[in-house]
């Protein structure tokens, strides 16, 4: 299958810091992506690059085969809301709503209506004072009703109650499902998330990390939990990508193990838990439990 | 995934013209566009109405007396700087958001500059239908004047409205071009174009007065009459328009 974003080599450096950094991937129709990593790691750069919003410093972006920079023809098929999206302060949702309809060819302003009043989105209220839950509201119920080939979330959950969470993931779910298309879900809340996804891109500090099938991703670490002494001998010689303990307790993450080695483990009395793609990725890219804790 | 394959491109025939969509975006909250200034030029219409009411009422003098001197009314003035202060807000209020709805940056100007115009055209006839009423009521009843004022000469109406239209675009034009720096450089965009525009008007006047050339820049404009004169008004705007350009052409959402 053909992809339908080839990006190589793309940097994007804003004076000595690197934004972007030497990234390179595809992205397939039809697939749910997760583009992950933490605050300023380069996520809402990335989108920007591919939607033509931001000038690569170098490096090639194809998106449906062509540069998306002022190609109208390949900006007809993205929708990219940002996270930090401004609008004209005198606009309520219902202007944005509105001129959705003149900008996506796909718009379907119904299924935008319906998904205003499962959201109990205020469409007549001023945006600059919506609260950050109803503002992320405006960026998906546009990300979804544009049914765009290629739609971007940037944060989409940032600020929605849990009721709203469930509903975003079912309405997506659903719609995806009746209407294929390619969606680039941008977070850090990585949990939240993780069922979605088909594929994962975990960027950080500009580099790309990992790229990865996220069935693949889950199976390629465990935690191990036991004794200290028992774990301290079960990783010797491993690649240890986190440890962790409590007065005699330990707990190291480690990469795949096989079914010998689980059962090696299982004999030296230690417990075996799957690592989630969160902690995957935080262990990845490098914060401390706390760290993680405090965010 | 095959399915999904086949749904994905759109059709190039159900293609949004987004020139006319950025076009109607500027329209899509008629309050700033157009309620909040009406209701303004109402507000200092009826100040000026009361005014020449206590002269009328308190003063025995010529009524031509009065007409004469409210042709020299600067009251309208207002619509032309509120043109200026939309057409910056034009470019920092949608920029942003018409990016994030997939508009090219050209497509954007095109579509910013065609709201622009349009909306200085439909202020110029509701002016150059204001100064015809005032005209005919003999001045709003009292010899009041606050439209068919002194500075678009009386060439009649037709020659007023496209007089008022130019005037109106250069302000426009000039608001455009701030709005435009300000996207792509912030501050540093304005502060830098007044300065140079400072120095430029500056050093027209020096060059004006060191070669005594006053009387012919004078002469000139007297030789021109108003129907010469305004149409000159465009080469700035064509001007701005330009650099306007320029300045967009690689603006980012982040700048």
């Amino acid at each position: 299958m053909n992809a339908i974003v080839e990006v190589s080599g793309l940097t994007k450096r804003y004076g000595s810091l690197a934004a972007v950094d030497e990234v390179g991937f595809t992205l397939e129709p039809g697939r749910v992506y997760g583009l992950l990593g933490r605050n300023g790691a380069g996520k809402t750069t990335l989108m920007s690059l591919l939607t033509g919003q931001e000038f690569a410093t170098e490096g090639r972006i194809e998106v449906f085969g062509r540069s998306p920079v002022e190609h109208a023809d390949v900006l007809d098929q993205l929708c990219f809301i940002r996270e930090s999206q401004r609008y004209p302060d005198d606009f309520e949702p219902r202007h944005v709503l509105r001129s959705a309809e003149w900008f996506f060819p796909n718009w379907d302003a119904a299924f935008a209506q319906q998904l205003v009043e499962e959201f109990r989105l205020p469409v007549k209220r001023k945006i600059k004072k919506l609260s950050r839950g109803q503002l992320s509201a405006v960026g998906v119920i546009v990300g979804l009703a544009s049914r765009a080939p290629l739609t971007f979330f940037d944060e989409p959950y940032l600020g929605l109650d849990a009721s709203a969470r469930q509903l975003f993931y079912d309405r997506l779910l659903a719609d995806i499902a009746e209407r294929p298309r390619t969606v680039v879900l941008s977070t850090h809340l990585i949990d939240e998330v993780a069922d979605l996804l088909e594929h994962v891109l975990v960027i950080d500090r500009g580099r790309l990390i990992v790229d990865a099938d996220a069935e693949e991703l889950r199976g390629t670490a465990a935690s191990v939990v036991g004794p200290r002494a028992a774990v301290d001998a079960f990783v010797a010689g491993r690649e240890v990508l986190h440890r962790d303990g409590i007065g005699g307790l330990s707990s190291a993450t480690v990469s795949r193990l096989s079914e010998a080695e689980r059962a090696e483990a299982a004999a030296a009395g230690l417990e075996l838990a799957p690592v989630s793609l969160q902690q995957l990725v935080v262990r990845l890219t490098g914060a401390t439990d706390s760290e993680v804790e405090n965010r | 995934m095959n399915a999904a394959a086949a749904t994905l491109a759109v059709p190039a025939t159900g293609r949004p013209n987004r020139v006319l969509a950025v076009f109607r975006l500027h329209f899509v909250n008629p309050v700033t566009v157009a309620w909040m200034p009406l209701g303004i030029y109402a507000f200092i219409f009826a100040m000026n109405w009361l005014i020449w009411l206590i002269v009328n009422v308190a003063t025995t003098d010529s009524r031509e007396g009065m007409s004469e001197g409210t042709t020299w009314s600067g009251a309208s003035m207002f619509i032309f700087v509120w043109l200026l202060v939309i057409a910056v807000q034009a470019m920092n209020r949608t920029f942003h958001f018409a990016l994030g709805f997939g508009a090219t940056r050209r497509d954007y100007y095109l579509g910013t500059i065609a709201a622009l115009v349009v909306s200085a055209a439909g202020w110029a006839i509701l002016f150059g239908i204001l100064a015809m009423i005032e005209e005919a009521t003999d001045g709003w009843g009292l010899g009041g004047h606050m439209f068919a004022s002194v500075y678009f000469g009386d060439d009649g109406p037709i020659a007023r409205i496209w007089y008022v239209f130019l005037l109106m675009l250069f302000f426009t034009a000039l608001g455009l071009v701030a709005g435009a720096l300000f996207v792509r450089w912030r501050t540093f965009g304005l502060v830098g174009f007044f300065a140079v525009l400072a120095l430029v008007l500056i050093g027209g006047i020096a060059w004006i007065a060191l070669t005594s050339s006053w009387a012919a820049v004078g002469s000139f404009f007297g030789t021109l009459g108003f129907a010469g004169s305004y149409p000159l008004l465009l080469v700035p705007v064509a001007i701005a328009g330009l650099l306007g350009y320029v300045a967009l052409r690689r603006a980012t959402a982040r700048s």
